[in-house]
C-alpha cells in the first residue's frame, strides 16, 4: 500500500498538478477535452449497442459496424483517460476518498469486461448471425449491459462533483 | 457476472439517498438568508473547480462556532474579481458574508470577506447585491 | 442586464425553483440525462462529419450514413431543451445571468442550422459532396461543423467556471 501512496503522491505533489490545481483555466479546459471524449465513447458505443438490440443501424451487419466504430471509440477514450488522469493528479487523494469515483472506474472496467467477453464469445459464429436484424440473446444482453454500464458511469462522474468532502 | 453487473449498476444509478455532500451546488444554499460570522482562516485550498476556506469562528458556544468550511467560485472566478492566491492566509481574522447551507450544517456559500484592515473581497455579484 | 437580474431572482422564487434547489437529487439526474443526450446529438453529428471525410463507414453512401444519424438528433434536442429549461429554473442566475450561457445558445443556433441544412441537402441530392468541385465545401462544412459542436460543449463545461454564485 505504502508503495501506492508514494506513486499517488508523486503524481498529486508534481508541478503539473500543482498548475491543474491552481491555474484559472487548465482545469476547466482539460475538463471540457473530458467531456468532448466522453461523449464520443457513449455516443458511438451506443451506436453499436442499438445494433446489438436490434433497435438502429439494422442494414449493417455487425461486424461491419464494428471495424467501422470502435476506432472512434478508442481514440475518443485515450483522450478521455489522458485528460481524466491529468484532472485526478491535481487532487488525487480527495478523488480516490470519493465513493462515486472509485464507482466509475471499477464500472468502466466492467464495461471493458463486458466488451471483452462478448468479443470473446460471438467472433466464431458472428457470420453466422451479424446479418439479422434481430441478433442472439447474448448479443442482445451485451448491448443492454453495455448501455447500463455506461449510463451509471455517467451518473457516477457527474456525482463526484456533489460529492467531494472538503476536509 | 450479468444479473451482479446489472444490479451493481441499478443500485449506482438510483442510489442517491445519503449522499454525503460536501460540496454542493449553488441551490443547496440558503440564497434568501445571508449571514455573517468572524473567524480566524486554519486553511486554504485554492483548487479547481472550487476554492474552499476552513474557519475557526470566534464564537465559542452555540450554533456558530465550531470549524466551518467555506466555499466559493473557481480561482478563474476570484482572479478575476482581483483576488490573489494569498488574499486570505491561514491566521487571517476576517469578517465572512456568506449563504447558509439549508441543511444547517457548518458551512456555506462565501460571498464576501471584510478582513482586518477594512479592505473587501469579493467577486462579481450583480449590482443590486452588493 | 437588469430585467435578467430581475427575471432570474422572479425564477428562483417559484415553487418549481425551490423544488428543483431543495431536492438534491434532481440537479445532478437532470444534468446527466442532459449528459447523455449531449453525448448521443454530438456523436451523431460528428460520425456524419467523419463520413464527409472519408473517415468513418466510407464504403456507405453519404446519403445511407445521414440517414441514420441525423434524423434522431431533433428529438434528442428535445429533451436536451426541457432538462435545459428545468436546470434553468433551478439555477436562474448560473445561467440566465452568464455570458457564457448565451455564449452556448449562440453555438446551438449555428448547430442547428448547418446540420439541418446538411441532412436537407444529403437526402434531397445524395451525390452533392462526391464530385470534386464539390468535396472541399463538403470539408470545409464538416470541418465547421465539429467545430461548432465541439465549442457547445466546452461553452457547456465552462458556464460553471464563470458563474458568479
Amino acid at each position: 500500500m505504502s508503495y501506492i501512496q508514494n506513486l499517488i503522491a508523486f503524481f498529486e505533489d508534481s508541478s503539473i498538478a500543482d498548475s491543474i490545481r491552481e491555474n484559472d483555466t487548465l482545469f476547466p479546459t482539460i475538463e471540457s477535452i473530458h467531456v468532448v471524449a466522453i461523449c464520443l465513447v457513449v455516443g458511438s458505443i451506443l451506436v453499436l449497442d442499438l445494433r446489438l438490440l436490434g433497435f438502429a443501424s439494422m442494414n449493417r451487419p455487425v461486424g461491419r459496424l464494428t471495424r467501422a466504430i470502435l476506432p472512434v471509440t478508442w481514440g475518443a477514450f485515450a483522450i478521455a483517460a489522458s485528460s481524466g488522469f491529468l484532472l485526478f493528479i491535481s487532487n488525487a487523494t480527495k478523488y480516490l476518498a470519493n465513493g462515486y469515483f472509485d464507482a466509475k472506474i471499477v464500472l468502466i472496467c466492467m464495461a471493458g469486461l463486458n466488451m471483452i467477453v462478448f468479443h470473446a464469445v460471438s467472433t466464431k459464429d458472428l457470420p453466422q448471425w451479424e446479418k439479422q436484424k434481430s441478433p442472439p440473446l447474448r448479443a442482445r444482453i451485451a448491448g443492454a449491459l453495455s448501455i447500463l454500464l455506461w449510463i451509471a458511469i455517467v451518473a457516477c462522474g457527474r456525482w463526484i462533483g456533489f460529492t467531494m468532502q472538503e476536509l | 457476472m450479468s444479473p451482479k453487473a446489472v444490479f451493481l449498476a441499478a443500485c449506482l444509478t438510483l442510489g442517491f439517498v445519503g449522499v454525503a455532500a460536501a460540496h454542493h451546488s449553488n441551490a443547496a444554499y440558503d440564497s434568501d438568508h445571508p449571514q455573517t460570522v468572524q473567524g480566524t482562516v486554519k486553511q486554504v485550498n485554492w483548487t479547481n473547480p472550487h476554492i474552499t476556506f476552513v474557519i475557526e469562528t470566534d464564537a465559542k458556544e452555540g450554533p456558530q462556532a465550531g470549524t466551518w468550511t467555506f466555499e466559493v467560485s473557481s480561482p478563474g472566478v476570484l482572479t478575476r474579481s482581483g483576488w490573489t492566491k494569498r488574499s486570505l492566509q491561514p491566521g487571517d481574522h476576517a469578517v465572512f458574508d456568506y449563504l447558509p447551507l439549508r441543511d444547517g450544517k457548518p458551512g456555506g456559500f462565501l460571498r464576501k470577506v471584510i478582513l482586518q484592515d477594512g479592505k473587501e473581497l469579493t467577486y462579481s455579484l450583480t449590482p443590486d447585491e452588493q | 442586464m437588469l430585467a435578467l437580474t430581475g427575471f432570474s431572482k422572479w425564477l428562483a422564487a417559484t415553487s418549481l425553483s425551490h423544488t428543483i434547489q431543495t431536492v438534491t437529487w434532481i440537479i445532478p439526474t437532470l444534468q446527466t440525462i442532459h449528459i447523455l443526450c449531449v453525448a448521443n446529438a454530438f456523436s451523431s453529428a460528428v460520425l456524419v462529419d467523419l463520413r464527409i471525410f472519408r473517415v468513418f463507414e466510407r464504403d456507405e453512401p453519404l446519403r445511407e450514413v445521414t440517414r441514420r444519424f441525423l434524423p434522431p438528433i431533433w428529438p434528442v434536442l428535445l429533451i436536451l431543451l426541457a432538462t435545459g429549461s428545468l436546470l434553468i429554473i433551478g439555477e436562474p442566475r448560473r445561467s440566465l445571468v452568464n455570458t457564457t450561457f448565451y455564449l452556448k445558445m449562440a453555438l446551438l443556433l449555428v448547430a442547428i442550422l448547418l446540420t439541418a441544412t446538411l441532412q436537407r441537402m444529403v437526402l434531397a441530392a445524395p451525390e452533392v459532396f462526391e464530385d470534386r468541385s464539390r468535396q472541399l465545401a463538403g470539408r470545409a462544412l464538416a470541418t465547421v461543423s465539429i467545430l461548432v459542436w465541439c465549442g457547445i460543449l466546452f461553452a457547456g463545461r465552462w458556464i460553471a467556471y464563470t458563474q458568479a454564485g
